[in-house]
């Protein structure tokens, strides 16, 4: 799936932002382990953005979560069951962080578009969906972002080649998949692109 | 890929009640280990919509994963 590129930008700026604060302002800021309890407490106060959140108790579906944007300026997120603690912790994450990127350009109800574009716009790596469901995959990208940063992935992978990614996934508390996939080459290539105080040599004026 | 028409139908009665309610957007994480035919997906969502807009729900008391907590 293809991405603007501003828009990953500005995301993963959100994120850092947040990590930024959330050492400042929350206690144990600099753990390894983010609380997103405190995450969700820095969104409301830090960014002023209310936020709600339910669980379900049903189980075994094709979603683990969902978000709303209301119209009064709200959010609600919904959490349903039988996900185990790691799961649990990014699918909140990720919910909130949509909470943190939202912009009027995301917004959509039309629910079987939506729903019928990921389907067959997410396996498919050159193709272009609209923002609505671009949004999808920025939220995850600001997830991890915040929980597992480029430059921790940076320097755990100077020190092996092949990291422990089961150890990694209970040290930062994220589901083992996704610290594989961000751990991954190509994905550390893109992300490269996007750190923190890039080297900008090609951008220096003359 | 063909959408189970009473699914589609199903979603389109629960967008208009989640607009009345003051819903502005609606985002999903999907699973990766879903069954990807689009009929159970969109069925899914509408059971997990259904659940919402009927009450059943609890209120989320946190992970209780904070330093404080610990």
């Amino acid at each position: 799936m293809r991405l603007l590129v501003q828009e990953i930008a500005r995301c993963l700026d959100c994120a850092r932002e947040l990590r930024e604060q959330y050492k400042l302002m929350c206690l144990r800021g600099d753990a390894t382990r983010k609380s997103i309890d405190q995450l969700k407490n820095l969104i409301e106060n830090y960014l002023g953005k209310a936020v709600s959140v339910h669980t379900l108790a049903r189980q075994r579906s094709s979603i683990k979560a969902f978000y709303f944007a209301m119209k009064d300026g709200t959010y609600e997120i919904y959490l349903l069951a039988g996900m185990g603690d790691e799961e649990k912790r990014f699918a909140y994450c990720k919910e909130l962080f949509h909470v943190v990127i939202d912009v009027e350009a995301y917004h959509n109800t039309n629910l079987h578009d939506h729903v019928y574009e990921v389907v067959a716009t997410f396996p498919v790596t050159d193709s272009t969906p609209s923002p609505s469901v671009q949004s999808e995959k920025l939220a995850e990208l600001a997830a991890m972002e915040f929980m597992f940063p480029y430059e921790d992935r940076q320097h755990i992978l100077e020190g092996t080649k092949n990291p422990d990614a089961a150890e990694i996934a209970s040290r930062y508390g994220v589901p083992q998949p996704y610290i594989e996939l961000y751990c991954s080459e190509g994905h550390m290539g893109f992300a490269h692109a996007f750190r923190a105080d890039p080297v900008t040599d090609a951008a220096q004026p003359s | 890929m063909e959408t189970d028409m009473n699914a589609k139908e199903r979603l389109q009665t629960l967008e208009a009640a989640l607009k009345q309610r003051g819903v502005v957007d609606v985002k999903f994480f999907f699973t990766t280990t879903a069954d990807g035919a689009l009929s159970t997906i969109t069925n899914d969502v509408a059971d997990a919509l259904d659940d919402v807009l009927a009450g059943r729900v609890e209120k989320f008391d946190g992970l209780n994963d904070s330093a404080l907590v610990a």
